[in-house]
């Protein structure tokens, strides 16, 4: 870890000195890339020139063109050309893209290969083969197993909810528990949890995901482009990913000498949000630079409703507002680095920064008196939660002969503070005061990736996947230990192309990791804070696991629009130290878990198919999916209750044979050319067959359909723009776990209107309005963590914001 | 191709395994038979009161489809509630915690709670969990507690206020006396200058070093200010006692602001 941190150090000042351009450190640097480059010594450069065309022979201007392994960048100029000078021999891939034009991808051997003739195809369709920058061979969707979708940063100016996990929430498939407003995390096909993995530009998130009340620590401001892979993934994203995988992906690189400015305004009427976000970005001849600075602060939330049930109590919601569920963020990121033809080197340093109130009456039982208006909706009193996340990731990508490695390294550090009164749980006055939980989260993550192209059919990836985790713990609950977890993986993954119509995919992984828990103890105190006894609530314990994984897939094109895929594989997932040695009430989840140290790594069988229609004016993707596990872990309900005051029953991880099977079916259909109508369901079906029902936390059936009018140009300065309307309908969940509250079907309609004001590829403002919840319905939300109280969810909500691109 | 056969296997099994095996999901019920002292229901909550040093006995019915598990009665302080919001009572003497293993499909419970002499007085709740073999947790039963002390509560007399007052107005207490029975040792007497939505513009506190070894305190040319911005409303004063006992009383007077 020594070494980690003495690497880390030594990049920033590398990288920073480099992208500032002293010539003293210049030297050095040079010194290192030179130690770095293996490829070094061959001197040998060449050109990737070319002309960009339509289909009627005339040359487009302002075709951005990038070259996947290296991230250098052009622009094609007024007569459609580009040039790309001083790049070595080696493989590549190429891309051209251009709004209202379908994205071209090809591969350049260099030397045989200099100059390209690319013909793009107009369309109206902007998601058109897309490049999938986190499929591991860095390929379109056609030429893999499985498919990924990709939310673009026009999706997310369009549709920005309250969190990232609120904003794809309506891609099928995709849900999100919440706690209110600000606290979100992802669900994919019924998993979630642990069993998801989000990755923030290639390393994985690893705050204190365990918690249903835990938030995903990510600014969604800062996120451009999102790739989601629905399904086991954990081939090469690791144990977590069982479920599928969130992915954040690096922003679009600029071209060379090209600064861009950017400032976004945000204001929500349902919870009164103020917030800014600015970012600026820049690349002068590969030496790029990105900052973005995110402030929001927003009141308690409205809902429809003057009062709510529970057990056999009314109780009362001040001006349908709930009572303490205000918050802030504060998040900031700096990123620089190197474009270079032997690769790139990129260094970002982000913090996020979320402070938000827990429902006032959600610690235990609510009490009217709890509920009474202390005068302030902005304010944030106890119970609250109080959460930092730094990271620091640094991505590299070398050229090795005519082969490609790829290095990814993270230090992230989660420091979660939850407070809340000890006098509500009656443990006494405690010395920490009100601090329930303070969780201190270090991980160092290590990705290495080395890319083969074997010949025009075969690819293969080799990666090597470590983590170092360490856990501190404090407060005056206890949930979790403070614990040591080292989790080692290698992989191997192949793509063969024996035509242009199928695609085969392989690949095999396995997994060591090793787990120390200390001991877990709680202290108890008398009124004047003398130290009573200190009861110890989980021994120390050491476990070493092993596991591996492999799957094979298929994609093949029965027809030029009709494309089938086809994956078989088996996966696993290792016991989080929650799982393995909680034992204790957390006021969070309302519940005393308990964890068992014998839990075995989870492992299943996991199997999808994808069968997909595209045409020029419409496409389809129906995806069926079947999940089985030997041992799916979860947090059962016992007959006992715990022998502690105000304490309810005991939950219990266990393991239990289950399976999930659903499917998502999404169409969109262009009818003309400024009317696009989409419609979308998916639906869950979650088996446990030790006990016989269904498992928790499964989201119900919904629907989706929206009608979309947009037009590219008005006038000379006003264009694209937009409206449209939507219905989610999601059906009664009745499918749920013993002593889980099932929950009603509800309607909900959204209006989004928006339009771009500026010179044609300029876009200088665009203004977006949305209003959700148009019609003010009163839900519950089956996957929220209030739903335990009877809280209905958020209600009209009127989500203005503006873009302004300098 | 093997592995979809596997696959298609266990979906098969697994389904057909899921019809053998119905699973209870009934809840079982708690029901209140009766309390000594006996309990008063309104606003759908039950309401009882008893004195420090003497007993309290519920008789509660639980029941179940299949096989009845456990019960679990549950104790403690809910001073939150009436300390006028502000929460300054201290933290509980008394609590009380028992699981009951429970059997068949119906049962009855009588425990007889002791509360003891030196109980804190006030307000508690006494909650009555239930669980069947299988796990599932009935509603749960909840009895709001007084407990009262031996001697009792302080008596607050003499708070007089003008009936109308003005901004800038400066309203004196004068003659305004407490008086225990015992003793007020250990206690706390506040009083409050309240807005119209009982929010504090101030709060005058006579602390326990003050009180120790008295058993009246009269208050005299204790002053309050009207804000010279004060909307109109009815503005109180409220006087909040505690008793060496824990006891706790209040007074509250009104005044209108046009």
């Amino acid at each position: 870890m020594y070494f980690l941190q003495q690497y880390i150090n030594s990049y920033i000042t590398y990288i920073c000195l480099k992208t500032l351009g002293k010539t003293k450190i210049r030297h050095i640097a040079n010194v290192l890339v030179f130690l770095l480059s293996i490829d070094a010594h061959s001197q040998a450069v060449y050109s990737i020139g070319g002309i960009v065309l339509t289909t009627d022979g005339k040359p487009i201007p302002n075709v951005v063109l990038h070259i996947h392994e290296n991230m250098l960048a052009v622009q094609t100029d007024s007569t459609g050309k580009f040039i790309f000078n001083h790049i070595k021999p080696g493989h590549y891939h190429l891309h051209a893209e251009l709004l209202g034009y379908k994205s071209y991808e090809t591969h350049i051997d260099l030397p045989e290969l200099t100059y390209l003739y690319i013909t793009l195809y107009q369309t109206t369709k902007y998601l058109d083969e897309v490049v999938i920058e986190s499929a591991p061979l860095k390929t379109t969707n056609a030429q893999n197993s499985f498919k990924t979708d990709k939310i673009t940063q026009q999706y997310f100016e369009r549709n920005s909810s309250n969190t990232l996990m609120n904003t794809l929430e309506m891609i099928p498939g995709i849900s999100a528990i919440n706690m209110g407003i600000g606290v979100s995390k992802p669900v994919i096909r019924g998993l979630s949890m642990s069993n998801i993995a989000v990755t923030d530009n290639g390393i994985k998130q690893e705050g204190q995901q365990w918690g249903s009340d835990h938030g995903l620590e990510i600014d969604q401001y800062s996120v451009d482009e999102v790739e989601i892979l629905k399904g086991p993934s954990a081939l090469m994203y690791g144990s977590d990913a069982i479920g599928g995988v969130i992915n954040i992906i690096q922003p679009k690189i600029l071209h060379s000498n090209v600064y861009e400015t950017k400032i976004m305004g945000i204001y929500r009427s349902n919870n009164d949000t103020y917030g800014v976000s600015a970012g600026a970005n820049g690349n002068k001849n590969g030496n790029i630079f990105r900052v973005r600075l995110t402030g929001l602060q927003y009141a308690d939330y409205k809902v429809p409703a003057a009062q709510f049930n529970y057990n056999r109590y009314t109780l009362p919601i001040y001006e349908g507002r709930l009572k303490n569920t205000a918050g802030n963020e504060v998040n900031a990121s700096v990123m620089c680095g190197l474009n270079r033809s032997w690769g790139y080197s990129h260094l970002t340093v982000s913090n996020y920064h979320q402070n938000t109130g827990i429902f006032a009456g959600a610690a235990g039982i609510p009490r009217s008196y709890q509920l009474t208006h202390d005068g302030n909706f902005r304010d944030i009193s106890l119970p609250n939660q109080n959460v930092n996340h730094f990271k620091i990731i640094i991505n590299n990508s070398l050229k090795i002969r005519h082969n490609w490695l790829t290095h990814d390294a993270g230090y992230q550090y989660n420091l979660r503070n939850e407070y809340s009164k000890p006098e509500a749980f009656l443990i006494g006055l405690h010395p920490l005061g009100n601090l329930a939980l303070n969780l201190r989260l270090h991980t160092f993550t290590n990705n290495i990736r080395y890319f083969i192209n074997i010949n025009e059919k075969i690819e293969v990836l080799t990666g090597l996947q470590t983590s170092q985790q360490i856990n501190n713990t404090n407060g005056y609950e206890y949930v979790i230990p403070n614990f040591l977890n080292i989790q080692t993986g290698a992989y191997f993954i192949a793509k063969y192309k024996p035509n242009i119509r199928l695609t085969y995919n392989f690949g095999i992984r396995y997994d060591a990791g090793y787990a120390y828990m200390q001991a877990g103890k709680v202290n108890y105190y008398d009124n004047v804070g003398t130290l009573l006894n200190t009861e110890i609530r989980s021994y120390a314990f050491s476990r070493l696991y092993h596991n591996w994984a492999s799957a094979v897939g298929l994609s093949y094109f029965i027809h030029s629009q009709v494309n089938i895929k086809i994956n078989i594989g088996k996966s696993f997932r290792l016991p989080t130290p929650q799982e393995l040695s909680a034992n204790g009430y957390h006021h969070g989840t309302f519940r005393y878990e308990k964890g068992d140290s014998s839990l075995s790594p989870m492992s299943g069988y996991q199997a999808d198919v994808g069968l997909y229609y595209d045409n020029k004016k419409y496409n389809s993707g129906f995806t069926p999916f079947f999940n089985y596990f030997a041992n799916y872990i979860y947090s059962k309900a016992t007959a006992s209750f715990v022998n502690k005051l105000d304490v309810g029953q005991l939950y219990q991880f266990s393991q239990s044979e289950a399976y999930f099977w659903g499917a998502e079916w999404q169409n969109e259909y262009y009818i003309h050319k400024h009317f696009t109508l989409r419609a979308n369901t998916d639906y869950v079906y979650a088996h446990n067959l030790s006990t016989g029902l269904p498992l928790p936390f499964i989201p119900p059936f919904s629907v989706f359909a929206e009608v979309e009018y947009s037009t590219p140009i008005a006038t000379k300065y006003l264009h694209k723009c937009y409206a449209k309307y939507s219905i989610s309908a999601y059906e009664s969940q009745q499918r749920v776990d013993r002593n889980e509250k099932p929950t009603q079907g509800y309607i909900l309609m959204h209006l989004g209107l928006g339009i771009y004001v500026g010179k044609q590829y300029k876009d200088r403002i665009g203004i977006h309005l949305q209003i959700q919840n148009l019609a003010d319905v009163l839900y519950i939300n089956h996957l929220s963590r209030y739903k335990l109280l009877n809280l209905p969810e958020q209600g009209r909500n009127v989500v203005f914001n503006i873009v302004v691109k300098m | 191709m093997k592995k979809l056969i596997i696959i298609s296997v266990i979906v098969v099994f697994a389904c057909g395994k899921d019809e053998n095996k119905p699973a209870d999901t009934t809840k079982p019920t708690t029901k209140l038979l009766f309390t000594s002292p006996a309990y008063e229901e309104h606003d759908n909550e039950y309401h009882a009161d008893v004195e420090a040093g003497n007993t309290f006995t519920i008789n509660v019915k639980i029941s179940d489809n299949q096989q009845l598990k456990q019960l679990k009665i549950d104790a403690h302080h809910n001073f939150d509630d009436h300390t006028h919001a502000h929460g300054r009572a201290e933290l509980t003497k008394w609590t009380f915690n028992k699981i009951y293993e429970l059997a068949g499909t119906e049962q009855t419970i009588s425990p007889v709670l002791t509360i003891p002499t030196d109980a804190v007085a006030g307000p508690y709740h006494i909650d009555m969990h239930a669980l069947d073999a299988s796990g599932n947790e009935a509603d749960f039963v909840e009895i709001a507690l007084y407990i009262s002390n031996i001697p009792e509560q302080a008596s607050v007399t003499g708070l007089n206020v003008p009936a109308v007052i003005t901004n800038g107005q400066v309203i004196t207490l004068s003659g305004l006396t407490i008086a225990d029975n015992k003793d007020l040792t250990g206690g706390k007497i506040e009083i409050l200058f309240e807005d119209p939505n009982h929010k504090a513009i101030a709060d005058k506190d006579i602390e326990s070093a003050d009180l120790k070894g008295v058993k009246s305190v009269v208050v005299q040319n204790f002053t309050f200010t009207v804000p010279a911005n004060a909307a109109s409303g009815i503005y109180h004063i409220y006087v909040w006692v505690k008793d060496a006992d824990g006891n706790i009383s209040d007074a509250e007077a009104e005044m209108r602001l046009n």
